[in-house]
């Protein structure tokens, strides 16, 4: 085994709301980067702040890094003793078993990093749970949370083909009355998907492909077995919510930004562009505002009266 | 007259398309709904005390039973009953689509079975 140099992660660690994007997507690059089966150094000494999307890139990153790479990681833990907890026992649960420590009840507002394979929905509702306990929202809300992880899980399982499920974390900023949550997984990425259906694809910006994915029933999948609901679904709701979200998928970012003030009612910001590595796999993570009156909108206007089977 | 009550049948969180460790999905729906098609002038389905009916369960148990059957026999046969506003444009949406999907796989307008 080759030995690599030092890598530091850097000390606020999230690609979202209040995150340090360009040093978190520099640090990406450099585990991306690593030879295969190298001894790396993972410097983590500095890192006072993990997002739950940093620590579902991290996550996806060591396990790339373990078991794809073949690589062999020294840790150096973050001096932080409550990010240096927090990490090892979600990372503990993820691969290791589940921990004995329960770790909502040291952290309130945290819902430890945990690896899905199936739509569980005990564990959605435990989720929940733990979100709603810190903050107020309606029970449709709650509903919509509900679906919206359903649908993401099924995503991770039905295209990104990856072995390893998904990843799926979340935490509540209660003084901002802010959800975020990330889930992450280390399988083909939106593009290789989409691009089994649309061959042109193959050519465009992956950014441009990942905003595509965002449209109602896309999907690269025979349509027998998919419907191409759930990105859409997922970006409809943090849309009506207000707040951000972000989707990392191979070397394509994507990011959009819904506000909503009385003044000047819903703006909707939208960033994508293409990076010079690739990820190995997809991340979606989202901030949104979770306001007791929110209501979540589905148009119908565009079904022509002729394909409805219900009557509203 | 038969009644499926997803509640008694899958419970308070229709989530998935398929069978999983922990509850039956919209596929097994979809197959009791077409095994009882000819046994019954109306099939039932409520959704009183379902809290979540995912997108992906709604076409797999509603909108791909177009497979099978018109849109027109659907609305003959099916009676959705218990069933927020919200579900009621959901179940549309998937319907419209599996519809142009079919449409376009076979390359001709929508006909009416009437």
């Amino acid at each position: 085994m080759t030995h690599q140099s030092e890598i530091k992660i850097c000390g606020r660690f999230g690609l979202g709301f209040h995150g340090n994007r360009d040093v978190v997507l520099e640090c990406i690059e450099k585990l991306v980067s690593v030879k295969p089966k190298s001894t790396v150094k993972i410097n983590m000494s500095e890192l006072d702040f993990i997002y739950p999307d940093g620590m579902n890139i991290l996550t996806t990153l060591f396990v790339n890094l373990l078991f794809f790479q073949k690589c062999s990681i020294d840790i150096i833990h973050p001096q932080n003793r409550h990010v240096s907890e927090y990490f090892t026992l979600a990372r503990c649960d993820a691969f290791f078993g589940s921990s004995d420590i329960d770790i909502e009840k040291i952290f309130k507002n945290s819902y430890k990093l945990k690896n899905f394979r199936y739509v569980d929905d005990y564990e959605i509702d435990k989720l929940l749970k733990v979100i709603k306990s810190e903050l107020d929202f309606s029970d449709q809300v709650q509903s919509d949370l509900h679906e919206i992880f359903a649908e993401l899980i099924m995503n991770t399982r039905d295209h990104s083909l990856s072995e390893y499920g998904c990843f799926l974390n979340a935490q509540t900023y209660p003084t901002t009355s802010r959800i975020r949550f990330s889930i992450s997984d280390l399988g083909i990425g939106i593009k290789t998907h989409l691009s089994k259906k649309y061959q042109d694809w193959q050519d465009s910006e992956t950014s441009w492909v990942i905003k595509m994915a965002l449209v109602d029933g896309v999907s690269g999948t025979n349509f027998y077995n998919n419907s191409g609901a759930g990105l859409h679904t997922f970006e409809n709701f943090v849309t009506c919510c207000g707040g951000e979200f972000i989707i990392l998928s191979e070397n394509g970012f994507y990011k959009k930004i819904s506000t909503y003030t009385e003044h000047f009612g819903r703006k909707i910001e939208e960033e994508k562009f293409d990076l010079p590595f690739f990820y190995p796999g997809t991340l979606v993570c989202a901030t949104i505002q979770a306001k007791p009156g929110v209501k979540i909108f589905k148009r119908d206007e565009d079904i022509p009266p002729e394909y409805r089977l219900l009557d509203l | 007259m038969l009644i499926l009550n997803l509640f008694d049948l899958i419970g308070e969180h229709c989530s998935d398309r398929h069978e999983s460790e922990q509850s039956k999905g919209g596929s097994y729906i979809r197959e009791l709904i077409l095994e009882n098609w000819d046994k019954n002038d109306k099939i039932v389905l409520s959704f009183k005390g379902v809290k979540t009916a995912t997108p992906s369960f709604l076409d797999e148990s509603i909108a791909k039973l177009l497979l099978a059957h018109s849109l027109d026999e659907l609305k003959r046969k099916l009676v959705v009953t218990d069933i927020e506003e919200k579900k009621k444009i959901e179940i549309n949406r998937r319907v419209s689509f599996r519809l142009k999907q079919l449409q376009d796989e076979k390359n001709q307008p929508l006909h009416k079975t009437e």
